[in-house]
């Protein structure tokens, strides 16, 4: 917990056509950086994935914003911005959104991305952090990497 | 060259549409909340803050923010009114010993001026349950149709088996007469 008691209790990621949970995780000490966020093969071939945030405020915030960035070998190649605004003090509170696959043809290969890709969540408060997630990134394999330069000429 | 879009969050829209869900506590909102995402209705806890969920709905893309309805927290309401473009105010209408509580609520949402002209949609809900008032009769104890300054509309439902939620949904859409991207 940081100084404004602001706590991740829980990330779900679900596919959105069968509902079926793919990842769940309770409890997220904010500021360190954790486990890793694994994006299996199988979540990536879904259609639309369902990510759902669950977090409680101790000091009511006034200015709160989520920023989710999606880094491919260390570039940022999606981020995402939610304004929440004012959160309660006291309150737990819940944020779903869902994101849609470009289609086939305009995604990377899932087995290049697997283990290439990372994510880090990051909670502000006006400019203050307060809850960072970044999950560590696995060595490329090297013929992933050729495939990429083939891939981005 | 760039590089390949991976997903792509949301389709851009300029602004999302967004739905502000208020109304008593126990009232249903976070279970209707559940229904508009089409989720695995689960157990429910009371609301302390809010949920807000993203959902896809006729190539719309709308946010929709379930607040909580306990009597202590009723005064931050106001916070998130910035985020609405209409409201869905819920009646539980097997709770008759508090449909004035409801109605006093509802009819001060009505003077907010920051809520000016915006659609409303009152659902009716718990119908699925012996001993509910009508939609009728929850119109009757909100005074409905002394309301000339906005479209309103009610419906009965019940967020358990799912029933006229999609028809009330279907009525803010249209009376919010947004262009679709499809
Ligand atoms: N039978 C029946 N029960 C319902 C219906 N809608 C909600 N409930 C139940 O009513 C209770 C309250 O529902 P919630 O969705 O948590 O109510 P809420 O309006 O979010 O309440 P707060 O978060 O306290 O403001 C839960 O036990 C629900 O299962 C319905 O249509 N029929
Ligand atoms: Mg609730």
């Amino acid at each position: 917990m940081t100084e404004t008691g602001f706590k991740v209790e829980s990330i779900r990621m679900r596919d959105c056509a069968t509902k079926k949970v793919f990842f769940q995780e309770q409890g997220w000490e904010t500021i360190k950086p954790l486990r890793e966020m694994h994006l299996e093969k199988a979540l990536l071939e879904c259609e639309s994935v369902a990510t759902e945030y669950t977090f409680s405020v101790d000091t009511e915030l006034e200015d709160l914003k989520l920023v989710q960035q999606m880094l491919m070998m260390g570039n940022v190649i999606e981020e995402f911005k939610f304004e929440f605004g004012f959160a309660m003090p006291g309150s737990t509170n819940s944020f779903e959104s869902i994101i849609y696959s470009a289609g086939k043809g305009n995604m990377y290969p899932p087995e290049l991305l697997s283990g290439n890709l990372q994510t880090i969540v990051t909670f502000v408060d006006g400019d203050k952090v307060v809850g960072e997630k970044i999950s560590p990134r696995r060595k490329t394999v090297p013929d992933m990497q050729e495939k990429q330069d083939e891939l981005t000429k | 060259m760039g590089f390949l879009s991976l997903f792509s969050f949301f389709k851009k829209q300029e602004k999302k549409m967004g739905m502000l869900v208020l109304g008593l506590d126990n009232a249903g909102k976070t279970t209707i909340l559940a229904q508009l995402a089409d989720e695995e209705i689960t157990s429910v806890a009371p609301t302390t803050g809010f949920n807000v969920k993203t959902v896809q709905h006729a190539g719309l893309t709308m946010n929709v923010w379930d607040i909580g309805g306990q009597k202590a927290i009723r005064k931050y309401w106001k916070r998130y009114f910035k985020n609405a473009d209409c409201i869905i105010f819920v009646v539980d209408s097997t709770d008759q010993p508090r449909l004035e509580e409801a109605a006093v609520e509802f009819s001060q949402l009505l003077t907010e001026p920051e809520l000016k002209g915006h659609p409303i949609l009152v659902f009716a809900n718990k119908q699925d349950l012996s001993g509910a008032s009508t939609a009728a009769e929850v119109a009757t104890a909100l005074d409905l149709v002394t309301i000339s300054d906005r479209p309103w509309q009610i419906q009965g439902c019940s967020a358990k088996t799912g029933e006229g939620i999609e028809a009330g949904l279907q009525w803010l859409l249209k009376s919010l007469d947004l262009p679709t991207d499809k």
